[in-house]
């Protein structure tokens, strides 16, 4: 495998059972995928994290990095990050419910993501009142899916400097949290362990993550379907015995969502509760690709935002859920429609956090390129002219028997030095007679 | 020094493949790591000339050349021709027909955006016989 050093790699490739179909090869977006000598073999400088590929493999043998679910029962204290979308895995346990579960299985604190994502919802209606009426500086792109960051910084750069330039909010509650929680225990901030619960491959590693250098902490992904079985007992264990009141919320972070702020793990959820209401929702990858192109051709410039989320439905369909997304989605709605509890936030002191750019990074889109724009070596125009001569050789079938997933990656790959013309079967065979068919 | 022309065609009321020919040159330039401003300067002015030919013209075609401190991009089209250059060059003027604006396009923007975002601008037209727009874009040393 091509492994460049402190490059982040999301999944894993398990070459035992691996059939060499092409299947992984044909869906990436970043085309970071071959067939060498039968099989799949990834290219970590591309590979974006979408988890695409875990989801196509007929013989399920790519997975991502996570690490094993039983090892935070190894670590003194550990607390865990939990992305909204888990709430929609449960039809018959509630929000609350759901958190004691966690606790329950040994967790010390949770914490309610969309508890700081209504703060990034907070500081994007601002950010757009800002900038004043469109078309100025629009349509103003969604930074909360990594994976869509990592494909515009790879594939549409020109984009960069749409996107909304705060910091995304997992960098910001990382911090303040585990300073929070380590100086209420008065402990030592090295030994908190901190874990995410996620439906994506995406944040799975921490160098994926943009983490403060040096953090004394240690953070670490768990794929929600690795988690579910267990989960899912000690909710019914909990619902079927008295109250334990250790597992009562502590913090103000540890609150179960409520109302539209359960909605942030399906598409349109990011703004379903804000302002905003001249905005565009996709999902899926085909149409973040679709629509990325369309923005570049400077099209959509009357919308004000546009929330981006490659999974279709949103984090639902993410490949690390336990539960099917329709299903999920009405799980969801099922939540939403329980009565309301107190708004977590005061209005008055988001403005003033954002008064204190508390919200923002010196996120440059220089800096930006450098944290998320693993780029290809670029190639002159004397290399581009050979490409275009290979490829009226090739038959221009992409039939993905060289190994990459089409033609013009193969022809790309010949000139990179990657691939030798003589690996096209069709060419060898002399079957190209119906080139252009 | 190395050159590469490539020509996409454009066909006249297809929608459908609007603007593939433009994603097709993003692609290229992209590809040879074009500073991002100029990708989409480029990108802007490909659709919108492309669009002209969609909506205004018979068939076209779009012509992509590439040198190491230079994009040309040339839009021909065989189609009626635009009688008073001037006024079509003015913000806001428009001969779309109303089925195209209620589709969101035709505002009158195309021709003076693209103007603003080439680094050189030319247009030539002759009534009944068509026009050529072309438009450089510096690149500087590769």
């Amino acid at each position: 495998m091509e492994n460049s050093k402190d490059l982040p790699c999301y999944v894993a490739f398990n070459s035992q059972h691996c059939t060499g179909c092409g299947d992984c090869a044909k869906v990436c977006p970043t085309k970071a995928i071959r067939i060498k000598g039968g099989k799949s073999l990834l290219l970590v400088d591309n590979c974006i994290g979408c988890g695409l590929c875990i989801n196509v493999c007929p013989q399920g043998c790519i997975t991502p990095t996570t690490i094993p679910a039983q090892s935070s029962k190894h670590t003194p204290f550990p607390i865990i990050f939990v992305a909204p979308v888990l709430y929609s895995q449960f039809r018959d346990a509630t929000p609350g419910e759901v958190l004691k579960g966690l606790k329950a299985m040994g967790f010390k604190h949770t914490v309610d993501m969309s508890y700081f994502f209504t703060m990034f919802k907070r500081a994007t209606e601002q950010h757009l009142i800002n900038l004043g009426p469109p078309p100025e500086g629009r349509p103003v792109i969604s930074t909360m899916c990594p994976v869509v960051l990592r494909l515009i910084a790879f594939r549409f750069p020109s984009l960069i400097d749409l996107l909304h330039p705060v910091l995304r909010p997992v960098s910001v509650m990382v911090k303040d949290v585990a300073a929070f929680i380590a100086n209420h225990h008065k402990i030592d901030l090295r030994a908190i362990s901190i874990f995410y619960l996620n439906p994506c491959p995406t944040k799975m590693n921490p160098k994926g993550l943009s983490l403060p250098h040096g953090s004394p902490y240690i953070t670490r992904a768990i794929g929600i379907n690795q988690i579910y079985a267990e989960l899912n007992k000690q909710i019914k264990a909990l619902q079927n015995s008295p109250l334990d009141k250790t597992l009562e919320p502590v913090f103000e972070f540890e609150e179960p969502p409520t109302g539209k702020s359960l909605l942030w793990g399906i598409s349109g959820g990011e703004t379903a509760e804000s302002t905003i209401k001249n905005k565009l929702c996709i999902s899926g990858m085909n149409e973040t690709l679709e629509y990325l192109e369309k923005i570049e051709l400077g099209l959509f410039k009357e919308y004000d935002f546009i929330e981006f989320r490659t999974c279709r439905e949103g984090c639902v369909g993410g490949s690390l859920c336990a539960v099917d997304k329709y299903v999920a989605k009405n799980n969801l709605q099922q939540h939403v429609d329980r009565p309301k509890s107190k708004e977590r936030h005061r209005d008055n002191l988001l403005k003033d956090l954002y008064a204190e750019e508390r919200f923002f990074d010196t996120l440059t889109s220089a800096k930006m390129e450098k944290l998320f724009g693993q780029r290809k070596e670029p190639l002159s125009i004397e290399d581009l002219t050979r490409v275009n001569q290979i490829l009226k050789q090739l038959p221009g079938y992409n039939c993905s028997g060289c190994g990459a997933p089409d033609c013009q990656t193969f022809a790309e790959d010949v000139i990179r030095e990657r691939a030798s013309i003589s690996e096209c079967s069709p060419l060898k065979t002399g079957d190209d007679h119906t080139k252009g068919e | 020094m190395g050159s590469l022309v490539k020509i996409f065609p454009i066909k006249h009321r297809d929608f459908i493949h609007a603007g593939k020919p433009s994603i097709e040159i993003k692609n290229i330039l992209k590809t040879l790591n074009t500073p991002r401003e100029i990708i989409r300067r480029v990108a802007v002015c490909g659709y919108e000339g492309e669009m002209n030919v969609v909506m205004h013209a018979r068939n076209g075609q779009i012509r992509l050349e590439l040198s190491n401190t230079m994009i040309i991009i040339k839009i021909t089209d065989k189609g009626p021709g635009i009688p008073d250059i001037d006024q079509a060059m003015e913000k806001g003027f428009s001969t779309a027909l109303d089925e195209f604006r209620e589709m969101g396009f035709g505002a009158g923007m195309g021709l003076p955006n693209m103007k603003k975002n080439a680094d050189r601008f030319e247009i030539r037209s002759t009534p009944e016989k068509g026009t050529t727009v072309r438009m450089e874009f510096a690149t500087g040393e590769r």
